[in-house]
């Protein structure tokens, strides 16, 4: 178990330095170099050269590129050209603001999408399953910004009943939730679903059914349990790739979150908190990947088993 | 069977009775909200030319159905300039299904050669791809495309190639396991016997088996790239401002939301409609491909 959790995060850092390496040649594309990017448009060619000196700019390539994975070891991507300040600070004072957004419509999309699933796959093919089904497939096609325009549009605008940006109380929490939440609600209901299917048609289940269980019985304390492990998975996954959403929908909300300090960091082209939220961003997404993985291995001892080996 | 489209058509599978035939009906219903946009998009701007420079503000914000100063109907309104929001939608699907089809095109090809050739020969070739695979997949999905398009500016081509480097992937992932599973097969093995090369097997025998999962993972990903297309242009990443993209216009909308909700409204509709209408060809096709897959 422990040689295998220890593989597992030798990995994880390696994926997580590759991803680093990637910002980093994605930022060489930048139009100009970050010196005239830094200065502005009225600097004169002897300021851009002393910047481009001090920032290391004229030195080689690889020499530069060292130089940028030790300070990126030390969580340094250098200050904010526009906030001042290290900008990796202003990343993580955001950061609570979206993992909040991200829990939030998680649990929105569980909460909901489960038993909506469950009550789907004990009847299918009727009413209510070919309705779900259908809530799903749409649920899997709305893009978020839009969702959250329309929702502003008949509960802030017309109905007036919930704020249309900010984030100072709880109501303010229940657009951006319901807006990222749908898309993922509907990836519950459909795994929900199809695994229940898949469990009831087991031999296990054929023989609760036979030693008389009641339908209840035998769904909630035979099938259940055995679908939830993937299901489980599904969601801490899911759970990382929500932070790569809430990007757009706190645009939409002025949810002062890490995403709306990217887009405004790009407007600004203030490159160090691009890279910095990118970074962090990327590097929070594997260590979800990472505890979801060693959690299936120990909730799972087949896989334990065959990770010692 | 109670989907409307399917009622729309009462003679198609009545006259040919074979089965095959009457299993191909849904795949053509689901297909047809799809294909009416291509068609709009194909022949809808030589019909309602739109002009992003043509701007009447006689005409700003007109409801839908509206009567313009030129005594045109405006079906779908007008937008904050006066500008045609029908011809804005048509205009805008051209840019959707145009950066949707080349997208998954070029990351299809690319995702399909590294899949196919490193879940065959393995080795070094397969450690590097499925080790930058796993590279890439550090990034939510939509966080790189963000990173690229706002290095490289907002443009079509651009756009495209974003997507393109975000989505090779997702083919790739699919490809090669799929073409493990074809590996292992007796056709393959006797083809080898036989003296067939690498090249031959691999594109006679190897390509073909992989064609279903590659047909049904286009479909999933045309949706989620032109949704991706959407946002970055909405973010303002995406498409130039002087090319209507429905992106773009449901931007454009959000001041207006308690005057004219029409305008953000109804680009995301089409979006969405798109949208639905090729994921559900794609279900149907893995059900029309691999019977053994339906449930219930």
């Amino acid at each position: 178990m422990t040689a295998y959790i220890l593989r597992r995060l030798g990995y994880a850092i390696f994926v997580v330095w590759g991803a680093v390496t990637i910002i980093f040649i994605v930022m060489r594309f930048v139009p100009g170099d970050p010196a005239t990017a830094l200065l502005g448009p009225t600097a004169t060619p002897d300021q851009i050269e002393a910047t481009r000196t001090r920032l290391g700019l004229d030195r080689p390539l690889v020499v530069q590129y060292l130089r940028y994975m030790m300070n990126a070891i030390q969580l340094h991507f250098g200050d904010s050209y526009r906030l001042g300040g290290s900008a990796i600070g202003h990343v993580i004072d955001r950061l609570p603001a979206t993992l909040l957004l991200a829990v939030s419509s998680t649990g929105f999309a569980v909460l909901l999408g489960f038993p909506m699933g469950v009550l789907a796959a004990r009847s299918p093919g009727k009413a209510f399953d070919r309705l779900v089904s259908r809530i799903s497939l749409v649920g899997q096609a709305l893009p978020t910004f839009w969702t959250g325009i329309m929702l502003v549009l008949v509960f802030a605008r017309y109905l007036q009943l919930l704020p249309s940006a900010g984030a100072t109380s709880w109501q303010h929490l229940v657009m951006p939730t319901v807006a990222l939440g749908l898309p993922f609600l509907s990836i519950v209901v459909r795994l929900v679903r199809s695994g229940l299917l898949d469990v009831l048609n087991e031999n296990y289940v054929q023989v609760a059914r036979s030693k008389g269980l009641t339908e209840n019985g035998v769904v909630y304390r035979h099938a259940v349990r055995n679908m939830l492990l993937p299901v489980v998975t599904v969601v801490g996954l899911q759970l990382g790739a929500l932070i790569g959403g809430a990007v757009i929908v706190e645009t939409v909300f002025a949810w002062p979150g890490v995403g709306r300090l990217l887009i405004n960091a790009i407007q600004n082209r203030d490159f160090p908190v691009v890279q910095a939220t990118t970074a962090l961003m990327a590097a929070v997404f594997v260590v979800m990947n990472l505890v979801v993985d060693i959690t299936y291995t120990w909730l799972d001892p087949r896989v334990r088993v065959v990770g010692d080996h | 069977m109670s989907d409307a489209s399917i009622n729309g058509q009462p003679n198609v599978g009545k006259a040919v009775s074979s089965r095959r035939h009457s299993r191909l009906t849904p795949l053509f219903a689901a297909a047809v909200p799809a294909l009416l946009f291509v068609v709009a998009a194909i022949v809808g701007p030589l019909l309602l030319p739109y002009d992003a420079v043509n701007v009447n503000i006689g005409d700003r914000l007109l409801p839908p159905g509206s009567a313009t100063g030129t005594g045109e109907t405006a079906w779908l309104g007008t937008d904050r300039l006066g500008r045609d929001l029908l011809a804005q939608i048509i205009a805008g699907a051209r840019v959707s299904l145009l950066v949707g089809s080349v997208t998954v095109l070029v990351a299809g090809t690319v995702g399909t050669i590294l899949g196919i050739t490193s879940g065959y020969f393995g080795g070094a070739l397969d450690n590097v791809v499925m080790r930058l695979a796993d590279i890439q997949l550090a990034f939510p999905s939509i966080l790189l495309a963000i990173l690229i398009a706002a290095v490289i500016g907002p443009s079509v081509s651009n756009v495209i190639i974003t997507l393109s480097i975000t989505r090779w992937v997702k083919f790739a992932r699919v490809i090669r396991s799929a073409t493990l599973a074809a590996k292992e097969r007796d056709f393959v093995h006797a083809a080898r016997a036989l003296g067939a090369s690498h090249g031959r097997v691999l594109s006679r025998h190897v390509f073909p088996f992989t064609l279903t999962s590659l047909l049904v993972i286009a479909t999933v990903e045309f949706g989620l790239v032109i949704i991706a297309e959407a946002g970055l242009s909405f973010l303002g990443l995406g498409t130039p401002p002087a090319l209507p993209s429905w992106g773009l216009t449901i931007a454009s909308g959000r001041d207006y939301l308690s005057s004219a909700w029409w305008i953000s409204a109804l680009p995301g509709f089409a979006l969405v409609v798109v949208v639905v209408s090729v994921g559900s060809l794609g279900d149907r096709l893995r059900d029309y491909l691999d019977p053994h897959l339906r449930h219930g």
